[in-house]
């Protein structure tokens, strides 16, 4: 059983989506509880957007969020001039941007029957709003917000916090800037 | 000390500062970070610290400043609501209201939902509607009385069972994911191994 289970994650977690989706009530398999604790597992949602978005994965190109979108570790979040962003992560902390923020979501897992909990994130630049959820409850040493200037560690919950753009590196500077799009590319 | 040439530089620096002081927050770092008070009214704790030092802040409403990587951030203070605004009103009209979460129980042994959790799901619809959610997480779980496996197995079809209603009843299924942990997640702690309270599915409404 224990031998069959890295397969199992593997090969279940998109079917099990695609199954609920289509409404099948097929007889459960006994190894499916495994395949919610693989990698691909969302970190969060997206609640609301106002003005423009964007989430940098894996380096694709940027991709436009709209609500609904899922969130997942390593997520590099921007907004630009004007924006927002509102985010309901798996613990059922809430989260926010201000215009001109950029958030890396570097660690987050939550399975508490497994005792796996983890929330690191990253301001680079701009303002954010939190307030924390299950993972702080259960485990507030793993729960911090890192910005080029300071972290926190938070025992909760409701805060906010603001980094002035130009402590960023170069190359975080030039993520989200679509507002100051280089010449000759066309802005939408 | 008294050099013209400083002097100059002086008048330049003050006049800079001056215009600075016409600013929320008067010219001091805008790298700040507030404690607020949570929904609820309690109030909790954030640790601040960097390559100079820490500071806590406990108290609703306080808030440091960090210049630099550096410098320590200063003593706790007050912000103005007029910097208060500036520095964090449009992400604080950003952040989403907390999910709302609903418990639901069963007749032993079926997925069939008791009378009373029956009665509930208008009230499960009714939020999902008005918040317009979009990310709805059904989760089955079990008491921790028999073989693991079947109870993985009984709380998924139930988790399942839900879904399946709550579609029927109109809500786009694309955001709804379901999941089984089983007896691993107990709502209370209990000598009961059969304790009826943790035979339940949990409907998470974000």
């Amino acid at each position: 059983m224990s031998a069959q289970r890295p397969l199992c994650k593997h090969l279940l977690a998109a079917p099990v989506v695609a199954l609920a989706l289509l409404g099948l009530c097929l007889p459960a398999p006994r190894t499916a509880h495994a395949a919610e604790a693989s990698a691909a597992s969302p970190a969060g949602s997206v609640k609301n957007v106002s003005g423009e978005a964007q989430v940098l994965r894996g380096g694709a190109a940027p991709l436009a969020l709209k609500h609904g979108d899922r969130i997942f570790e390593k997520d590099v979040l921007v907004t630009g001039k004007g924006a927002a962003l509102g985010l309901i992560l798996r613990d059922n902390s809430t989260l926010s941007l201000g215009p001109g923020s950029r958030l890396v979501v570097e660690r987050f897992l939550f399975e508490p029957e497994k005792g796996a909990l983890a929330q690191a994130l990253k301001l680079s630049r701009g303002s954010m709003a939190a307030v924390s959820g299950e993972i702080v409850k259960l485990n507030p040493a793993v729960a911090k917000v890192d910005t080029p200037l300071y972290s926190i560690g938070i025992r909760g919950t409701h805060f906010l916090l603001n980094v002035e753009p130009g402590h960023e590196t170069p190359e975080e500077a030039a993520q989200g800037q679509t507002s100051a799009a280089p010449a000759g590319e066309a802005s939408k | 000390m008294s050099a013209p040439r400083k002097t100059t530089g002086c008048l330049a620096a003050l006049a800079l500062l001056a215009a600075l002081t016409l600013l929320p927050g008067c010219g001091k770092p805008r790298n700040v970070v507030l404690l607020l008070p949570d929904p609820d009214g309690h109030v909790g704790q954030v640790v601040v610290r960097n390559q100079g030092g820490q500071a806590q802040l406990a108290q609703a409403g306080s808030a440091v400043r960090v210049a630099d990587a550096k410098t320590a951030p200063t003593q706790p203070e007050q912000l103005t609501p007029a910097e208060t605004e500036a520095l964090f009103g449009a992400a604080q009209r950003a952040l989403p209201e907390k999910p709302v979460r609903f418990i639901l129980y069963f007749d032993s042994e079926t997925t069939r939902l008791t009378p009373e959790s029956q009665a509930l799901l208008p009230k499960v619809l009714a939020t999902a509607r008005e918040r317009n959610s979009r990310d709805i997480a059904i989760v089955g779980h079990a008491s921790a009385a028999g073989d693991e496996n079947y109870n993985v197995d009984i709380s998924r079809r139930r988790a399942e069972a839900v879904r399946k209603l709550i579609v029927k009843a109109g809500l786009p299924p694309e955001g709804i994911e379901v999941a089984s942990h089983g007896s691993a997640n107990p709502l209370v702690i209990s000598a009961n191994p059969h304790e009826p309270k943790n035979r339940r599915v949990e409907i998470t409404v974000r």
